[in-house]
């Protein structure tokens, strides 16, 4: 807490102001229940009182175990703590010096409560209640003769009386050892040991009849001599050891030595009813604790300082003595621990080899299972890595295979398939298709280096990849496919056509394109199919335009035939006209047949075209055999710009023959040739041998339809028209193959 | 009563027309069915109007032909066409530009075309 006051009183930076509030606010709350309880602050005053010395065991046992109680029960106590030391010097004068020390030393002293051990710390309280400790409570154990009529005269004391439970440690010793018929006691003739002795006849006359009691006593044996004699003990008997502190000699035994002694000496266990000599050759007992003393002594003045009366708190005059053993005689004696009371209490017991080790055994322990886990671990590792391993066999296997798979379709495609790296512009991988598209060897192509494309792409197709296609590289996606064609040379020097599909297959960092994968298959054959669909689709729909408009021209130059005949209608002559209507038409119509049948559509057969007409125009004027017709054509074609009006030409002629060269029953011969003459022109010959043209008749001006069309249908083939009137009639047509230039 | 060339590259559609313009009490100064022939025509027998068909043969084109032929002199021509729809708009903007017909010709069409022009000269 000081602390905190510290640091907020360091604390002056403006910015601390409200960590300061805080502070002290806390401070406040936390001091509070303090401040209230400031008043109430009991500190108790106690004063411990020894009739013996620091160092004593004995004592030591109660001051400890007294201690330990009081400082835990009272929370703030102010612990006095006095030996008298009368075990080393007790006399009036020593006393009347140590009333005067006392009463300099606590002259203003008010003790809440005093603790005394043994006899003479009690008397002195006693006598000097009043004067020197103000009648204080007084709460005290350890006490030897108890005389219940010189204790009514002490006011607000009591305690707990030294009880030696001898029958009880006879008992446990006819319980432990039932064959038991002796029992040796050893006790010495200090007045303690006289006492005792005295205490131990008691007991054996009044509860032990059958038992046999034996006494060494101190003023009969020295020390070595109770030695001897002990070894001397027969098998059924227990030794009870009191108190041996001189031997006749009037030597001083110390306890812890001189029980060792007995104990290595005697043949039998040893029991005992004071703790003097506990842990140095007693088997155990109901053993006078000082421990326990000290502890219920201090219990007893917790309740007196609780406010408790003493005339409510009796004096305890019955044994509180524990059981107790030495492991290590239980272990000599071999006794079973089964066999023991219940809370006993066992000293020297040999940690087992776990709780002597503990740290070691639980350190190795745990060690040992880390290890363990470290080898569980390893081992499930090993396994996993041999599973692995064998997996991955198999895996490599399968991924052989799939190699294997992959290389043969690789292979076996039919379209190459290539890495071609953008960054260095060379091709990286090609399969097999290449050399079997284009000729070249892989090796061909890393030959060429850099300039790879621009020596294998058609120069157009060059130009088109470096405009179009590079700028698409940098802006195509992942999964995203390029398609593009271009002309690449094959070995030979002919171009092939190839259909590219590409993929990216590996990025710069800068995101653009390292590697591209490619799929390239030749379509030189789709190509050039191609091509000539086109084209022949081009000629077709050429075509279809022209034919069209020579249909709608044709039947224009039909509706304008008819309208001709309009102007040449008599009464006389309806079926003549209609009839010569009907053979300029089919003359038209046959030339469409014979083109249609062609296999241009732009030319047809004379020869084959004057025959047919022949046949049609003496159906219709029901001709004589007796005009027979020679026909004299060469393999001509005559294209369609000509064909119509040749036709028309030709069908005027023989209906103009026919109609009018041979009257009556006359026979007549009719001679068609067309033949051609040089390289540029044809010439058509007509010839009848019938009554011939009358000399009247102009045939360039004549009111006659047929020699009017004849005229005029020769002008528009650029065609020279000569008429003979010798023999019959004679028509020389001359008219150039082509269209003549303008 | 005019004196009318016919510009017509299919003789037998041009001889009916002849007849046709013939019947109408018109004179047909020539049938021509070629740039040449017709200028020559123009030349040695002045017409005061002109048929002509859009569609000559030859490659040649009635338009482009009325074009050469008013670039010297005035002469109004009457066109003929088989296929209306394609006549451009920009044609009946010309001086010499009077009429088109659409082909076969009909007498009593051909006659008011030709009295129009006869009205406005």
């Amino acid at each position: 807490m000081q602390l905190f006051v510290c640091r907020i009183l360091t604390c002056g930076a403006p910015a601390c102001e409200n960590m300061k509030k805080l502070f002290v606010f806390f401070f406040i709350i936390i001091q509070f229940p303090l401040f209230l309880s400031a008043d109430n602050i009991r500190v108790h005053h106690v004063l411990l009182l020894n009739s013996y010395h620091r160092g004593f065991k004995w004592t030591d046992d109660q001051v400890n175990s007294a201690v330990k109680v009081l400082t835990k029960e009272i929370k703030h106590l102010e612990l006095y703590i006095e030996y008298m030391d009368t075990k080393r010097i007790y006399n009036d004068i020593y006393i009347n010096n140590l009333k005067k020390i006392f009463q300099q030393k606590y002259k203003d002293e008010k003790f809440d409560l005093i603790i005394t051990t043994d006899d003479n710390a009690l008397s002195f309280v006693m006598n000097n209640h009043s004067s020197l400790f103000k009648d204080a409570p007084v709460s005290f154990c350890g006490i030897n003769g108890y005389d219940e009529k010189k204790f009514e005269k002490f006011a607000n004391t009591t305690g707990l009386i030294e009880v030696l439970d001898i029958k009880g440690t006879i008992d446990l010793a006819l319980e432990l050892f039932p064959e038991t018929k002796n029992v040796y006691v050893i006790v010495d003739s200090t007045p303690t040991g006289l006492g005792q002795f005295k205490d131990i006849n008691n007991v054996a006359q009044k509860h032990f009849h059958n038992l046999k009691f034996k006494y060494f006593t101190g003023s009969k044996y020295s020390h070595e001599e109770l030695l001897q004699n002990l070894e001397k003990i027969p098998r059924n008997s227990v030794i009870l050891l009191t108190v041996w502190l001189r031997d006749r000699h009037n030597i001083y035994l110390p306890a812890h030595l001189a029980g060792r002694d007995i104990s290595d000496h005697a043949p039998v266990p040893l029991f005992g009813i004071i703790d003097m000599y506990f842990g140095h050759g007693i088997l155990g007992g109901q053993i006078l604790n000082s421990a326990t003393h000290g502890r219920m002594a201090a219990e007893t003045g917790l309740k007196l300082l609780g406010g408790k009366k003493s005339s409510e708190l009796p004096v305890i005059i019955k044994s509180m003595n524990p059981f107790m053993f030495d492991y290590e005689q239980i272990k000599r004696w071999d006794i079973p621990l089964a066999k023991l009371p219940k809370n006993s209490i066992i000293i020297n017991k040999r940690p087992t080899m776990f709780q002597k080790y503990t740290k070691e055994i639980l350190t190795i322990a745990v060690l040992m299972f880390l290890l363990v886990g470290v080898i569980i671990v390893l081992s499930i590792n090993i396994v996993k890595r041999l599973r692995a391993e064998k997996e991955l066999h198999a895996v490599n296997i399968q991924l052989n295979e799939k190699t294997l798979f992959i290389g043969s379709m690789i292979d076996l495609t039919p379209d190459i398939i290539y890495i071609y790296d953008l960054n260095d512009q060379t091709n990286k991988f090609a399969n097999q298709a290449l050399s079997a598209i284009l000729g070249f060897s892989g090796d061909d192509l890393q030959s060429m280096g850099p300039g790879l494309l621009k020596k294998l792409l058609h120069p157009d197709d060059f130009e088109n990849y470096l405009n179009n296609i590079v700028p698409r590289y940098n802006n195509l996606k992942d999964n995203e496919v390029l398609e593009h064609s271009y002309r690449m040379l094959h070995k030979n020097g002919t171009w092939i056509w190839i259909s590219a599909r590409e993929l990216v297959f590996q990025r710069n960092a800068d995101n653009t394109i390292k590697q591209i994968f490619g799929l390239a298959q030749d379509i030189t054959f789709e190509k050039e199919a191609a091509d000539k669909i086109e084209k022949s689709l081009k000629e077709k729909e050429v075509l279809l335009k022209e034919i069209h408009h020579r249909v709608k021209n044709n039947l224009q130059i039909i509706i304008s035939l008819i309208n001709l005949q309009k102007y040449k209608i008599t009464k006389e002559n309806p079926i003549d006209i209609f009839n010569a209507t009907v053979s300029r038409v089919y003359s038209i119509a046959l030339v469409h047949e014979m083109l249609y049948k062609s296999s241009n559509f732009a030319s047809i057969n004379f020869y084959q075209y004057t025959e047919a007409m022949i046949h049609e125009l003496f159906n219709t004027y029901d001709s004589r055999e007796s005009i027979s017709i020679n026909i004299d054509i060469d393999e001509i074609e005559i294209e369609i710009q000509k064909a119509i009006p040749c036709g028309i030409i030709l069908t005027e002629l023989i209906t103009n023959s026919l109609k009018y060269a041979f009257p009556g029953d006359r026979p007549g011969d009719i001679h068609i040739r067309l033949s051609l003459e040089g390289d540029t022109s044809y010439l058509l010959y007509y010839h009848d041998n019938g009554i011939g043209i009358p000399e009247h008749v102009d045939i360039d001006n004549n009111e006659s339809l047929g020699l009017k069309l004849i005229s005029l249908l020769t002008k528009q083939i650029d065609g020279e028209l000569i008429l003979e009137r010798n023999d019959g009639t004679t028509f020389y047509i001359n008219f150039n193959r082509t269209d003549s230039e303008q | 009563m005019m004196k009318i060339l016919i510009v017509e590259d299919e003789s037998i559609i041009a001889l009916e027309l002849k007849m046709q313009l013939e019947h109408l009490g018109h004179i047909v100064s020539g049938i021509a069915n070629k740039q040449k022939e017709t200028l020559d025509i123009i030349k040695n027998n002045r017409p005061d109007l002109i048929l002509m068909d859009i569609q000559l043969l030859h490659d040649e084109d009635g338009i482009e032909l009325s074009e050469k032929i008013n670039s010297t002199v005035h002469i109004p021509v009457i066109f003929l066409t088989g296929n209306i729809d394609k006549i451009h708009d920009d044609i009946k903007k010309k001086k010499y530009f009077q009429s088109v017909i659409e082909k076969p010709v009909k007498e009593q069409v051909l006659k008011a075309a030709i009295d129009a022009v006869v009205l406005s000269s």
